[in-house]
């Protein structure tokens, strides 16, 4: 694997990046995953594995076949990684197909999932983030398919509205109205919410 | 009037100092701004919770369940991905053969076993002929590896042979021979086909033994057995066993695997799945003879016709003695090559646990590679990389070096050990003068040391990458890192 053994991350390796070493080891590592090398697949995979499983709880909330629409849109990754042809980064393709398949299982009757606190460093923390995280989606539901996926691009994963648009496909200008509307109907839906706040008007 | 009354009475006449239209805006856009905030902010409070979400935390074990399901749902799609595609070739013959279905195809740890599975059942693509860089003389030639594909085709290496394998379409296998010495046995597949091109010549066969050099321009052809045609500079032809075809300047030489061939050719009369492959006759259709290419009669066997005459006269004289008797057990004893396919399919503790057993029993080191394979691919890396460092010491080259660099490469990867794969990288000669690894050991040898800050140390192996491979993978790399 040479000089991509020693590379820091492999999904994040961009055509764009203004490093001449970083585009050379992106050209390594489409050849090689061409190849079907099995050590940069599994290398990939692995660093993918924690990212998709956060976008996926991004774009779908708290519930709970979050881990099965993970492990799908994983399937779905290591399927296409023969294909990949470099022209964006491995993170890019990754969170493509993880959007397209929360698009799947958005539509699928879901389960509500009790959260409770996790083994993690800061459990009060997460609570307190993943019932956000639900109440946000309580609003997101009622946002139409390609205006709730923006808005969580841009707005809780923090892309720039050119890297969200090129997850979503669509131009730099149309995510930015597609966030601006996005916005605007979720304060209209949060506004009554008096236990956020809201209902002040 | 009481006191209060007149109070009151002044009070109410009070007025608040007058505000200049400025003013009066600022007043109103703050207004504005407070009366939205509540909408806003609820949420925005609610984004920035949010965003601190994060799933549950795996453990190694599930983490390594997720990769290997999604490996194995990954590689079935690959499949069937590779099958739309190979099946649409007929309609989309110009778009050539893919290079993703080429190795995937013809890979022995073929998917979908799961990742790690598969990454151990075939040796690491250093370790693979498939994609050696490294180019030599042929007369350099001293170590062929051999490569087995899931087809039943044989390929044999000679060091130095730069080449790759792509599947056109069903059942037509095609090599492209850049450079040096490469040896073929080719099993017959019904209607199937199977090129082997050079720079100047393509050759085609059905089923036979062959080898093929390519040097300076030049393309030398010696058949063992069978038959095969050979196309180059306008003229065609087929050769026969026992024959040379020879395009381009220079001398014929040598062979650096006719020992390999004469092996090779004298198995096929043997039991087993490549001798029991019906193919005198399958050189494909004759060719109209143009100008007869350069031929000259091979010195180790006598010329005859394709079919069972060739396999008697190219057949060396100790062939026969050499051929092991037929098998008449039904059920074979295992050996490292169905030991590697049971990991393949996912049986690697089954693998190990045969591997365990054969070296117990002294029945060969080769099981030793088996061993290495077997524990990575159960993820006990640590374990796979004493054992593949086991191996390195116990195999001669260049097995030796293969499992040098895969312990190196666990060691600086999964295990972030660089000294400890320094040490595995320098104790198997990795990258020696006449190791087929030597291009790749050189680099990560540049790498490691650059890693553990020995800096002068690294740009001098670097000056040594560029002196022997100016044109390398790395060579750009390997100039900055010396500084050139």
């Amino acid at each position: 694997m040479s000089a991509l053994a020693l590379a820091p991350s492999l999904s994040t390796l961009s055509p764009h990046a203004d490093s001449l070493p970083e585009r050379r080891l992106l050209a390594e590592l489409v050849e090689r995953l061409r190849s079907r090398d099995d050590v940069v697949i599994d290398r990939v995979l692995r660093e993918l594995v924690p990212e998709v499983r956060r976008w996926m709880l991004f774009h779908l909330g708290p519930r709970d076949d979050l881990d099965d629409a993970a492990q799908d849109a994983l399937g779905e990754i290591a399927g296409a990684l023969h294909r990949f042809e470099g022209r964006s980064s491995l993170a890019t393709l990754a969170r493509r197909i993880t959007l397209r398949t929360s698009f799947r299982y958005y539509k699928r009757r879901r389960e509500e999932l009790a959260i409770e606190p996790s083994g993690g460093p800061d459990p009060e923390r997460q609570v307190a983030a993943r019932r956000a995280l639900a109440r946000l989606h309580v609003a997101l539901a009622q946002l139409p398919e390609r205006r709730r996926a923006a808005f969580v691009l841009c707005a809780v994963e923090e892309l720039t509205p050119a890297e969200a648009a090129d997850v979503l496909g669509v131009s730099a200008n149309a995510m930015r109205s597609l966030v601006c509307r996005a916005r605007q109907d979720l304060e209209a839906l949060l506004a009554g919410d008096e236990e956020l706040g809201g209902g002040h008007e | 009037m009481s006191e209060l009354d007149r109070l009151l009475d002044a009070a109410r006449d009070a007025a608040p100092a007058a505000l200049d239209d400025g003013a009066t805006d600022a007043l109103v856009a703050e207004a504005r701004r407070r009366s939205a905030a509540p909408r806003g902010a609820a949420l925005d409070g609610l984004l920035a919770s949010a965003q601190g979400a994060e799933p549950d935390a795996l453990t190694e074990r599930e983490l390594r369940a997720l990769v290997q399901h999604a490996a194995v749902t990954g590689g079935a799609r690959h499949r069937r991905w590779t099958l739309w595609r190979v099946s649409g070739v007929a309609a989309l013959a110009a778009m050539g053969a893919a290079a993703a279905v080429t190795l995937a195809v013809l890979d022995p740890g073929e998917a979908p076993a799961p990742v790690a599975e598969r990454g151990a059942s075939e040796p690491a693509p250093p370790a693979s002929p498939l994609e050696p860089r490294e180019e030599r003389a042929p007369s350099d030639a001293v170590e062929p590896t051999g490569l087995d594909l899931p087809t039943g085709d044989r390929l044999m290496a000679a060091s130095g042979a730069r080449f790759d394998v792509a599947l056109e379409e069903p059942r037509v296998r095609r090599v492209r021979l850049g450079g040096g010495s490469m040896l073929f046995d080719v099993r017959r597949i019904e209607r199937g086909r199977f090129h082997v091109t050079t720079p100047n010549a393509e050759v085609e066969v059905l089923g036979t033994v062959f080898s093929v050099r390519a040097a300076e321009g030049a393309t030398t052809v010696w058949v063992y057995e069978g038959a095969v045609r050979v196309r180059g500079e306008g003229r065609a032809r087929v050769v026969e066993a026992g024959e040379v075809a020879h395009l381009g300047a220079g001398e014929i030489g040598e062979d650096a695997l006719a020992d390999e061939g004469r092996e090779a050719a004298a198995a096929r009369r043997a039991p087993g799945p490549i001798a029991s492959a019906e193919d005198g006759d399958e050189a494909g259709p004759e060719v109209a003879r143009r100008e007869p290419l350069a031929l000259a009669p091979s010195p180790e066997a006598a010329r005859g016709p394709r079919g069972e005459r060739s396999r008697e006269a190219t057949a060396p004289e100790q062939a026969p003695e050499q051929a092991p008797e037929p098998a008449l057990e039904a059920i074979p004893a295992p050996t490292p090559t169905s030991a590697r396919a049971l990991i393949a399919r996912g049986g690697a503790a089954d693998a190990l646990a045969l591997a365990s057993e054969a070296l117990a029993q002294g029945r060969g080191e080769a099981w030793r590679m088996v061993e290495a394979d077997a524990l990575r691919a159960l993820g006990r890396l640590e374990d796979a990389a004493e054992a593949y460092g086991r191996a390195a010491q116990a195999l001669p080259a260049p097995r030796r070096q293969q499992a040098g660099f895969l312990e190196a490469r666990l060691r600086a990867g999964e295990l972030g050990d660089p000294a400890g794969a320094l040490r595995a990288l320098r104790a198997a000669g990795v990258a020696a003068p006449r190791s087929v690894l030597r291009e790749r050991g050189l680099a990560l040898e540049v790498q490691l040391l650059s890693r553990l800050g020995r800096r002068e140390e690294a740009a001098s192996v670097a000056a040594e990458y560029v002196r022997a491979f100016p044109d390398g993978a790395d060579a750009d790399a390997m100039r900055a890192y010396a500084g050139q």
